[in-house]
């Protein structure tokens, strides 16, 4: 029962999660989208087949939750990273530091 | 069972099109990391019924992870080893 409700959570989640990845206007916000579907869905959701699954398949779906939870913001970090530094902004960008700095450093090599 | 696939299946419908359509290159590398967990989750429910199928879940959770970390570091210019 407890197993059920977690999943049917997670998928809501989920769903929510995924009308935000097509709303969103931009790839630093679209992001935050990935990351509700990661943790907030996924992860929920293998708990709750966790519980259901009790004697054969609650290690694996464990072991696969505490993967998840460990390397969704690894990725989401680094393909956000390699997204500013290829060169695209985000919308209605005012003042950009960052490039200031990077390029202040780039000068002192 | 079959609602939560039901609405699985709805949500990495929704993530496809993004991967689709998406403008930049990391805008369909992220839809495409969320499908990629989403479909570890499929995996998991079906392995509710065919207890095979967790190992399968597992590879695919390594090698989604892997694939947004290549693609992250080739977007950004350096290789691999960096």
């Amino acid at each position: 029962m407890i197993g059920t409700i977690l999943m049917f959570l997670g998928a809501m989640v989920a769903l929510i999660g995924s009308l935000g990845l097509l709303r969103f206007p931009d790839v630093y916000t679209r992001t935050h989208a990935q990351t509700v579907i990661n943790v907030g869905g996924s992860c929920v959701m293998i708990l709750g087949i966790c519980i259901e699954g009790f004697p054969f398949l609650t290690v694996k779906a464990f072991l696969i939750a505490i993967f998840i939870i460990i390397t969704s913001p690894l990725g989401s970090h680094a393909i956000t990273r390699a997204a500013y530094r290829s060169g695209i902004m985000p919308r209605k960008v005012v003042e950009d530091e960052l490039r200031f700095r990077e390029k202040s450093k780039r000068k002192r090599r | 069972m079959e609602l939560m696939i039901y609405l699985v299946l709805s949500s990495i419908g929704f993530c496809l099109f993004r991967a689709i359509k998406g403008p930049t290159i990391p805008d369909r590398v992220i839809a495409l990391d969320a499908t990629s967990s989403l479909i570890v989750v499929l995996i998991l429910i079906l392995s509710l019924k065919y207890p095979v199928f967790a190992d399968v879940a597992i590879i695919y959770a390594l090698l989604g992870f892997t694939g947004t970390l290549a693609i992250a570091k080739y977007l950004e210019g350096k290789g691999l080893g960096e």
